[in-house]
């Protein structure tokens, strides 16, 4: 009775995110290749990884993009369909915007491909972010 | 100290926030816990010592509450305390304590609404654990004397 309703947990969440006032959005998702941590920022996907131990990644990024960070499913959602599609094998190239501003030592690795890069500067000409890029392929499909 | 990922802060006081909404405000309640943590995401930024964050966020919650109160009972209404002894003490402490300068009004409302101790009104206040005992004091001085006046 005293305790916070799920639902009502999960309200606050998702308005925290849509009132923008997060550095970052995480959430764990469930993949075939083992579950993944997730986190977004406001300019793009800046977090993907194997270690999913929620506490540490959210000291780490809080440290690199501010103290705001938040378990809030809502802004990981295009990167959930895509993963999504990508391992059911009905999507080889990812098309969501990354903020590459921890990359260097973050697990994220995101390779910008010259095609990516061209058809982000055609599209997205005021932004000066690369609005795309590629991840490399799950280790599973190296494998095989 | 430093401040945590807001989501600690979070997971670590979401549930006393919440019990404490609930016996102030009833069903009201859920609209001011995500306010109370709004507000709280809202200033956190700005956060300088990570110490007395539980204070912080109980002194949010309770603004929020006594917000809540006043709407539910439109200011200047004489408040019939025979009939309403069903209200959370910092609902009756509210109006009663409209007159006393910001930070005694505080001490009270904190010390015998909410029932903190004094470091954390302390914290709360941003001052000494003797100046917060002393504007509750000096509070609840200046309320007797109201009082006996006709």
């Amino acid at each position: 009775m005293n305790t916070v309703p799920p639902t009502l947990d999960a309200r606050f969440r998702a308005e925290a995110a849509a009132e923008g006032l997060l550095d970052v959005a995480y959430d764990v998702l469930e993949s075939p290749v083992g579950d993944l941590f997730v986190g977004v920022s406001d300019r793009g996907l800046c977090v993907i990884s194997y270690d999913t131990d929620a506490e540490d990644q959210a000291e780490r990024l809080a440290r690199g993009f501010g103290s705001r960070v938040l378990r809030s499913p809502r802004p990981i959602e295009p990167t959930k369909r895509q993963l999504h599609e990508y391992f059911e094998g009905k999507r080889r190239r990812f098309d969501l915007d990354v903020d590459l501003r921890l990359s260097r030592d973050s697990a994220v690795s995101c390779s910008r491909s010259s095609a990516a890069s061209r058809s982000a500067r055609s599209r997205r000409t005021a932004h000066s972010l690369p609005a795309r890029a590629s991840l490399g392929p799950p280790v599973r499909s190296e494998r095989s | 100290m430093r401040i945590p990922p807001f989501e600690s802060f979070y997971e670590q006081n979401k549930d006393p926030v919440f019990a404490h909404l609930r016996r102030l405000l009833g069903d009201g309640a859920e609209d001011a816990f995500q306010e109370t943590f709004l507000r709280a995401l809202r200033a956190y930024p700005r956060l300088k010592d990570g110490r007395h964050l539980r204070a912080w966020v109980f002194t949010i919650a309770g603004r929020i509450a006594i917000d809540e109160a006043r709407k539910q009972r439109p200011r200047g209404a004489m408040p019939e305390l025979a009939a309403e002894d069903g209200l959370p003490p910092h609902a009756e402490l509210g109006p009663l304590t409209d007159e006393l300068p910001p930070k005694e009004r505080a001490a009270v409302v904190l010390r015998y609404g909410f029932d903190l101790p004094y470091d954390e009104i302390a914290a709360a206040l941003g001052s000494s654990e003797d100046a917060a005992r002393q504007a509750a004091s000096s509070g609840v001085r200046r309320l007797r004397e109201r009082s006996k006046q006709p």
